[in-house]
């Protein structure tokens, strides 16, 4: 299988006082009906202090796998081939699951897709908020934690915070618990946030309250935010980065100005066309023919895109092509030339 | 690994049930010796070449009344859910469909019925009407019927909402048509699986009432009846109270597998519809 | 609270036909009541003083009330065989009973928990998928055979424990646990492993839900979620499981007394079954009955206050 056929190697640094995230030649697989399916491919990406970076694609593509990885949260059936995930220089699968989970909360934490269902619907919203807090500061008081609790909540724009603690998740709108969802994220300050489609659940309305929030705390706190969406508005708003996935692949990565105004590889075209336009006539949308296949029946070879892709050669079928360095951007495409065998 | 449980749950339920199909199969043509057959030379002997598991407190072969209990077994567990499935699946099938003060009715019935713990229903009616295998067969069939009611209920309240039944309804098709030939069908496995499950229910609770002397009585060989005999003789011969529990736990056991291991199947066979949909 | 007041009246109308049915089934006797209970070649002068007492006379609507009055204030009439108030012999049998039924629920709430965790925690490896397929082999077990078992083991061939002859708790409370041990052990088998069964499913259901994942990106290692988390989500469905094991407890103490030779209302109720004792029978039915109904209208009312979601019904929705 050709995912297997690449080792990687990287050196740790002991020093993990720098914030930084760098996935490096990170290929994964998903272990279904007795047999093992590549999901993610030679993924690498870093992201540096104050950067937001964006990750969009099709659902399907493994935007949110590789978020999961990113986090350690991997489902039981993905496993992970080769390559590395390092948080601040500390390498998350080769720690042990104690180390791990001083990690995750404290240095590293997400925002999940759907906040109806991310909260547990027994517990009061606050008491939630503050196990995040407790379990990575064991030693702080009962009152020290709620008042931290209280901060935060007021912090990420909820009213009426004491009422509010005591509430159970049925209780609140779903902006408010996708705030309490942003407040639980953030109240250790972490290094790191993952936020996986944070608004598509919620109201136009407050989407854009949504996102202007973790703009702010990211100017203010000078953190990482990894953003998943499918939405490439809503990237082109906040983002500074942006990666392009396909099949399990980055196909086009690089500033936001850049990849979304002349947009190079076939598939970042396609999906910028199909965002309508009201300028245009109906007829005249583009649209990327056909779906993301699913995960047991892609192809093992060539480039994934090839079936959808208007412009593919002969070549495509049979080589898939290496990441380049075309123009201040990475690109994953024939056109632009490369193969991994070469 | 859900795949390969699925398969050891039916492949054992099939294997235990197929065992005492054969052995009833058998006893139709040959027994050992006659069930009822006293042997006063011969009371509670150990297992020997000549009754190999031995004879009770009358003399009376072991394995040969085994062989014929297994006829109460599946009789009564066969005939008892029968009935309980007709008057379940009636009874649901009307509340389902109708819905209403009816369906109010029907489910407060079926409440009622179900306050009343495991085999004291039974019991009550077996006051009323007196012993004897009818009778048992008929208490234990009313004791099957809520289960019946209530899955052939809740599939009738889904399905009758269904766009091809409403299309019948609007061609005029009569209410007893399409309940029985455009719904009731899709129940089937369904059915089938709470069958399998209630046999062994039945089976459980004949094997109860006899074991208090109330349901099967002497001299008709039946398990639970055999262990009730059993009981006075655990000092001296715990062998006979050994024997028949077990029977009788194969038996349940053997159609607990085969039903869950159905279930799992239509679980799974819904699953994959509905990711092709 | 209109959850909890829709409750109520729903098992108000349960328990009108629960007592019509206790009552009716008496009714639709073939033949003579009276030449059923005493026999064909009963004294003349007994059959008058039974019809009497039965009111034979009477219309069946003025026998149901005057029945279900007496039954409310705890009157059920007179048995036959005994010639005693049921209530009396109701009330000296029912601490046999109660012991054993709440020693029984006991053992299995103890029991449940700890095993299903242990199950959920090790589902992927060989221990855990064997000792699941014991709570297979649990529920199919007859407890009176269990029963028998225990006693060839434990008091035939061990001598260990006692096997029944039931000691009351204010005589000696050590012997009264220990002449409850084997009993109880013999209800509990059945009883826990549907518990189990149930419970190992609804957390196995709850821990594919995004609340898990959320826990566990706070930092929480997989047990603590399961302990903090999933757990009380588990369990809420599994009160109404609680009610089922009431149900099963009483059903199988029935069957279970005959073995041990307890004197509880089993032993009653198959006695006055053997006898045809019907007023003995319709007031211990009816009673079990009503105990069923009402422990399900507790748990039902203990949801409202349990879950949140239902506890707060009707408040502010934003």
């Amino acid at each position: 299988m050709f995912w297997k056929k690449k080792k990687s190697t990287i050196e740790v640094s002991k020093d993990y006082t720098e914030k930084s995230l760098i996935v490096k030649d990170l290929t994964m697989t998903i272990h279904s009906q007795g047999k093992d399916y590549p999901a993610l491919f030679d993924v690498n990406f870093q992201i540096s202090p104050g950067q937001i970076v964006g990750l969009v694609g099709e659902s399907g593509c493994g935007k949110s796998l590789t978020s999961l990885a990113v986090m350690g949260l991997l489902p039981p059936a993905a496993k992970i081939e080769t390559g590395h995930v390092l948080i601040n220089g500390q390498d998350l699968y080769s720690s042990s699951e104690k180390e791990r989970c001083a990690l995750q909360g404290a240095k590293v934490s997400m925002i999940f897709q759907d906040p109806m269902s991310a909260l547990n619907p027994l517990m009061t919203v606050g008491k939630q908020i503050e196990e995040s807090y407790r379990i990575h500061h064991p030693s702080a008081s009962k009152q020290e934690a709620k008042e931290k609790v209280l901060a935060m909540m007021a912090k990420v724009g909820l009213p009426r915070v004491s009422e509010l603690y005591k509430e159970y998740p049925h209780q609140l709108s779903g902006g408010m618990k996708q705030r309490i969802m942003i407040a639980m994220a953030l109240i250790n300050e972490p290094d790191l946030i993952i936020a996986d489609e944070p608004t598509t659940a919620l109201d136009v309305t407050i989407q854009a309250q949504i996102l202007d929030l973790l703009k702010k705390l990211n100017e203010e706190s000078n953190s990482m935010i990894l953003l998943i969406s499918h939405d490439l508005g809503v990237i082109q708003t906040v983002c500074s980065q942006v990666m392009v996935m396909y099949g399990g692949m980055i196909v086009e990565q690089g500033e936001v100005k850049q990849v979304l105004q002349h947009p190079m590889h076939p598939y970042t075209r396609g999906l910028l066309a199909s965002i309508p336009d009201p300028d245009k006539k109906e007829e005249e949308i583009v649209c990327v023919p056909g779906s993301v296949e699913a995960l047991e029946e892609r192809k093992n070879e060539g480039c994934p895109f090839f079936e959808r892709c208007q412009e593919a050669v002969e070549r495509c079928n049979v080589q898939c092509p290496k990441l380049q360095y075309v123009l201040n951007r990475q690109i994953r495409c024939e056109k632009y030339g490369g193969h991994l065998d070469e | 690994m859900r795949n390969k449980c699925r398969n050891k749950n039916l492949v054992i339920g099939t294997v235990l049930i197929a065992f005492l199909l054969g052995m009833l199969l058998v006893s139709f043509f040959y027994l050992p010796y006659p069930p009822n057959k006293m042997d006063s030379a011969n009371i509670l002997a150990m297992p020997s070449r000549e009754h190999l598991l031995g004879t009770d407190n009358f003399g009376r072969d072991i394995l040969s009344r085994i062989m014929k209990g297994s006829w109460m077994a599946f009789g009564i567990g066969f005939g008892a859910v029968i009935i309980g499935m007709t008057i379940g699946v009636i009874f649901g099938a009307i509340a389902g469909y109708f819905g209403g003060w009816i369906d109010e009715l029907v489910m407060r019935l079926m409440d009622a019925k179900m306050a009343f713990p495991g085999v004291i229903l039974a019991l009550v009616m077996i006051t009323v009407f007196g012993n004897g295998i009818g009778n048992m067969i008929l208490a234990l069939g009313i004791m099957a019927i809520p289960r019946f009611c209530r899955i052939t209920r809740t599939g009738f309240m889904q399905i009758k909402e269904m766009e091809y039944i409403k299309a019948a309804k609007s061609r005029g098709i009569s209410d007893f048509r399409i309940m029985v030939f455009h719904i009731l069908p899709n129940l089937s496995s369904s059915l089938l699986v709470t069958f399998t499950l209630g046999i062994s229910s039945a089976i459980l609770s004949e094997a109860g009432l006899s074991f208090l002397g109330l349901g099967i009585q002497p001299p008709h060989p039946s398990w639970g009846r055999m262990l009730f005999e059993a009981q006075s003789y655990l000092l001296t011969d715990p062998l006979y109270a050994v024997v028949p529990g077990i029977m009788i736990t194969i038996l349940v056991l053997g159609f607990n597998l085969l039903g869950d291991g159905l279930r799992d199947n239509l679980d799974h066979r819904m699953s994959q519809r509905e990711e092709k949909s | 609270m209109r959850y909890a007041l829709r409750k109520i009246a729903t098992a108000a109308v349960t328990l009108l036909l629960v007592s019509l049915l206790t009552f009716g089934v008496f009714q639709i006797l073939p033949g003579n009541p009276v030449e059923i209970m005493l026999g064909v070649d009963a004294d003349p002068l007994q059959v008058e003083a039974l019809e009497q007492k039965l009111q034979l006379d009477r219309p069946i609507v003025q026998r149901y009330t005057s029945w279900i009055l007496g039954a409310l204030k705890g009157d059920l009439g007179d048995s036959i065989r005994y010639q005693m108030p049921v209530g009396d012999l109701l009330r000296s049998s029912l601490p046999v009973t109660i012991s054993l039924a709440l020693l029984s629920i006991a053992l299995t709430v103890v029991l449940v928990i700890p095993i299903s965790m242990y199950l959920v925690k090790n589902r992927n490896k060989k221990s855990g998928v064997f000792f699941s397929s014991f709570t297979q082999l649990g529920v199919s077990l007859p407890s009176f055979w269990v029963g028998i078992l225990l006693i060839l083991l434990f008091a035939v061939t061990w001598n260990l424990l006692p096997s029944g002859d039931y000691v009351p708790f204010q005589e000696d409370p050590m012997a009264w646990l220990l002449s409850l041990i084997l009993p109880s052990c013999a209800i509990t088998v059945g009883t826990s492993a549907t518990v189990i069964r149930y419970l190992k499913n609804t957390l196995l259901d709850e821990m594919t839900q995004d609340y898990v994942r959320t826990a566990r990106s706070k930092g929480l290692t997989m047990n603590q979620t399961l302990y903090r988390h999933v757990l009380k989500n588990a369990l809420l469905p599994s009160l109404t499981v609680l009610g089922m094991i009431v149900v099963d407890v009483l059903g199988g103490s029935v069957i279970v007394e005959n073995v041990f030779n307890l004197p509880g209302v089993g032993r009653l109720l198959t006695s006055g079954v053997g006898n045809r004792d019907f007023p003995l029978v319709q007031g211990i039915v009816f009673y079990l009955a009503v105990t069923v109904l009402l422990m399900n209208l507790l748990i039902d009312i203990l949801y409202t206050l349990i879950d949140p979601r239902i506890r707060l019904e009707g408040g502010q929705n934003k």
